[in-house]
């Protein structure tokens, strides 16, 4: 790939990154003070389908309220983190230089704030579900997230181990 | 590392300036300081060649072996 090519490439993603950051941003504010504001007023309204878990309760949707809110401070900040780390990982490759040991840890680091919100959506369905006595809890055990998770620490270390060769290569005159 | 690079010793015998080999070998000056000063971490064989051919030596007169004196070095530093 060309520098030239390289360089487009990483600009267009870091707007698309940009973008979906601040989408989830503004977006993330607008749902949390609006279920917070639901569960405020104890509002009887339809069943929030946050983090794809679903509790029902046969009187009324403060399960999934309550669930809607705490899942979405966690997974609202993650995508942001998410993005912020992509964010920097495409700066070092507009800078012409991505093997540096930072993006090895960035990388890792995404990982990890993935697999921490699957297994607080798992945590918060079981824990929301259990505190209520009507609730039902449902939720669906997702592999595409943790074959990212290991995809993405498995290129992680990949990237620890090209880093590693560079530098190599570097120091060999 | 105990490889130790004896460029200067060489160079200091044929009385040439590190620039002079430079461009004789046409490796840059700046990667021929790092390996005059030893941070090196490999030297590629046709680096070697040209720098033996230019300065008309064997690579046994530029690189020594030197177990002891890295030893020491590190006891000194850890002391």
């Amino acid at each position: 790939m060309s520098k030239q090519a390289r360089n487009s490439m990483a600009a267009i993603m870091t707007v698309l990154v940009t973008i979906v950051m601040w989408m989830t941003a503004i977006i993330g504010v607008v749902f949390l003070a609006s279920v917070g504001a639901a569960i405020f007023a104890h509002h009887n309204g339809g069943s929030i389908d946050a983090l794809n878990i679903s509790i029902t309760d046969g009187t009324d949707s403060l399960p999934a309220l309550i669930a809607g809110l705490i899942g979405g401070l966690v997974v609202i900040p993650a995508i942001i983190y998410v993005c912020v780390l992509l964010r920097r990982i495409l700066a070092t490759l507009a800078d012409g230089d991505p093997f540096v040991p930072e993006n090895a840890s960035r990388l890792s680091r995404v990982a990890a704030t993935i697999a921490v919100t699957q297994l607080l959506r798992i945590a918060v369905a079981l824990v929301v579900g259990f505190s209520f006595d009507h609730a039902k809890i449902g939720f669906n055990l997702d592999l595409i997230p943790w074959a990212s998770v290991a995809a993405l620490f498995i290129l992680s270390q990949v990237f620890r181990e090209g880093t590693r060769l560079r530098d190599e290569e570097k120091m060999t005159i | 590392m105990s490889i130790r690079v004896t460029l200067d010793r060489v160079l200091l015998d044929r009385r040439m300036s590190l620039t002079e080999l430079s461009e004789r070998v046409g490796v840059t000056l700046a990667n021929l300081s790092i390996l005059k000063t030893g941070k090196a971490k490999a030297v590629r064989f046709s680096t070697l060649e040209a720098l033996c051919r230019e300065l008309d030596c064997q690579p046994g007169d530029l690189l020594v072996f030197d177990e002891e004196g890295e030893e020491g070095r590190r006891r000194v530093a850890a002391e």
